[in-house]
């Protein structure tokens, strides 16, 4: 096992409240395994990510508790001065947008050369170069001599993506935190960009953790997907298992509303309702105020956790209407 | 950027253009100078004698003409409390002591401004953060002459550490450089502490330390240099300040400056001076903001390549 996240606990503590953002997570990645994770905004998955490598938004977000085992070795019992040494180097990160996350006053090489220096002390000044070249290279760079001179604001949105993309596997690391790295790229370059990750995860064997709202990119990406709403994996498991089997009525939710090609509809689906508001002190189910199936219990306690849904041992989901198993979806 | 500096010395051009018309426009407002010179007993033909000498009979714009023209030459006349002396050579003869006290009062508000304004980000609402202000603070709301004569006051005449006044060796520069350099502090602080702390919320912050970069040069390096570009647009206006400053300061510390050279000349109503002093001022500050655009564009690649 690469990773092994156990009941993650961050929470944000404010002036007027204690947000839960991260309430009790547990997930696991295997090597070379891409595990997506969807949810709305909001939901907690860039504040799940960030708190693994310590990095959860400072100074009101703190993790209060439980494990996350890198091989084995815990990394929310770190120090910064250790955390330093596997960020970048053993687990990197994507963000969201490229425009803002390069240093604009800083070439492309600069921030490069910075992440192999870091890494990598043993790089001689030539070899640094070299391999500037060779991970542009790498993320379809074209004339990656010429690039290495440029600003960030030379560069389009896309290619700026794939820089950031070449810094997060410039030092092989084993695991590369995805966070909506296409959000706010447009939609051929969003397919472009699918394809290189996939492709580097494929000739790397890096684990990934795609973090995403957009179940259609799930389906495309993921071997395994946790379902994230309001601090908690409501359901989790391998993507045609939960793509066949929705068992939680927000997962349904979910996947109802990405719209389908070969359907006309008048109407896109949307779940109604909003996500419950930060601060807001939380009982019973998290979805049960938007919940068609919700009654007092779900209101009252949290369910617990079904597992060996639609018979995949690695299928679970936290919904009280599985107690019921007429409603637990078997394999056909 | 080479286009961008000429478009930038054709606008400097025109402001000192500007400048002149200022100065030559409020020179005629005060009044005309022969009342003011001549005995109250004059007879009008002299009066009349005096105005054609001086070409006050001209018309507005003939008369502008021959004064930019002798700008121009350079001549700003004589001196009339030392006669003899040319009003530029006066200046020009002291100018390069208020710039040595203003660069050092300068480097002394970076170095004090930089480190707090940084500390106060990175450590917001702590003590250094507190006491960073105070110390800022006190330097805008004390006026420079009362600071410069308490400073006097303690270390020159208490405890004999600094000579009270005059220029020579480097003690001489401390006081007055301090006193200067103080106000400017303030501000330059909490542009930059405001600009740092949107910088370190950045994502690129952010990614630099996902990077693994050390936080010592996430701060002084990325933060920083891109930090450091809003406190310059402010340098334009710091440099008039202190040349304000220097005024009030060499008159303290009888520096031998500019600022002591025209607090003299206004007294004494030493109109060539004066008009002299103002030009070769508007001068150092409008070349000053030249330095800073171009500056900009070292600190800022965007507008480097624009």
């Amino acid at each position: 096992m690469l990773l092994e996240v156990k009941d993650l606990r961050t929470y944000l503590f404010t002036k007027r409240a204690t947000v839960k953002a991260v309430d009790g997570v547990s997930f696991y990645l295997r090597r070379g395994e891409t595990l997506g994770i969807v949810g709305e905004s909001g939901s907690g998955k860039s504040i799940m990510a960030l708190s693994l490598l310590q990095m959860e938004p400072k100074p009101a977000g703190r993790i209060v508790g439980g494990e996350a085992l890198f091989r084995g070795d815990d990394l929310l019992r770190k120090s910064q001065g250790e955390m330093r040494t596997i960020r970048g180097r053993r687990i990197s990160m994507i963000l969201q947008d490229p425009q803002t996350s390069l240093n604009p006053v800083f070439t492309i090489g600069n921030q490069l050369n910075e992440a192999f220096v870091t890494g990598k002390q043993g790089l001689a000044r030539g070899g640094v170069r070299k391999a500037v070249v060779d991970v542009l290279r790498k993320v379809n760079i074209a004339d990656p001599e010429r690039r290495v001179t440029a600003f960030p604001h030379q560069l389009s949105g896309g290619m700026k993506q794939r820089v950031v993309g070449a810094i997060a596997i410039s030092c092989s690391p084993d695991i590369v935190i995805a966070d909506e790295p296409t959000t706010s790229l447009d939609l051929t370059i969003q397919a472009q960009y699918l394809r290189l990750i996939k492709r580097l995860q494929d000739t790397t064997g890096v684990g990934v953790i795609f973090i995403t709202h957009d179940f259609g990119i799930v389906a495309k990406m993921c071997d395994r997907v946790a379902v994230m709403y309001a601090g908690k994996i409501v359901e989790h498991g391998p993507v045609r298992s939960i793509f066949n089997h929705p068992s939680h009525p927000y997962t349904q939710a979910l996947i109802n509303s990405v719209p389908k090609l070969e359907e006309r509809t008048e109407r896109l689906y949307s779940i109604p309702g909003q996500p419950p508001a930060p601060g807001q002190e939380l009982v019973g189910c998290r979805f049960a105020p938007r919940c068609e199936f919700a009654d007092e219990r779900c209101r009252q306690e949290y369910p617990p956790q079904f597992e060996g849904l639609s018979r995949h041992s690695e299928h679970t989901a936290d919904c009280w209407r599985l107690e019921d198993p007429t409603w637990r979806p078997s394999r056909h | 950027m080479l286009r961008y500096l000429i478009k930038r010395l054709g606008q400097t051009v025109f402001t000192l253009f500007a400048v002149t018309v200022i100065v030559f426009g409020l020179g005629r407002m005060t009044g005309d100078p022969a009342t003011v010179l001549m005995p109250v007993e004059a007879r009008q033909e002299d009066r009349a004698r005096i105005m054609e000498l001086w070409g006050l009979d001209q018309p507005l714009h003939v008369q502008y003409l021959r004064y930019i023209g002798n700008v121009l030459r350079g001549e700003f006349g004589d001196s009339l409390q030392w006669p003899g002396r040319d009003a530029l050579e006066l200046v020009l003869l002291r100018i390069g002591n208020t710039l040595e006290l203003g660069l050092v009062a300068l480097l002394f508000a970076v170095a004090l401004a930089v480190p707090i304004g940084v500390f106060s980000a990175v450590y917001k609402n702590s003590a250094i953060d507190h006491v960073g202000k105070f110390i800022a603070l006190l330097g805008q709301s004390l006026p420079h002459f009362w600071i410069g004569i308490v400073f006097i006051w303690i270390f020159a005449v208490n405890l004999r550490w600094l000579p009270t006044s005059g220029r020579g060796t480097w003690q001489h520069l401390i006081m007055p450089a301090v006193v200067i350099g103080w106000f400017q502090v303030a501000a330059l602080m909490r542009l930059i502490r405001s600009a740092m702390l949107e910088s370190l919320d950045s994502e690129y912050i952010k990614l630099a330390r996902l990077k693994g970069v050390r936080e010592r040069i996430v701060i002084w390096k990325h933060a920083l240099r891109n930090a450091a570009i809003v406190p310059l647009t402010y340098f334009g206006i710091m440099i008039a300040y202190l040349v304000v400053g220097s005024i009030t300061t060499e008159v303290v510390f009888s520096w031998p400056g500019v600022g002591l050279l025209v607090v003299n000349a206004v007294t004494a109503r030493d109109f060539p001076v004066v008009q002299a002093v103002t030009i070769v001022f508007a001068f150092v500050i409008v070349l000053a903001n030249l330095v800073v655009d171009v500056l900009y564009g070292v600190f800022d690649p965007r507008i480097r390549f624009e």
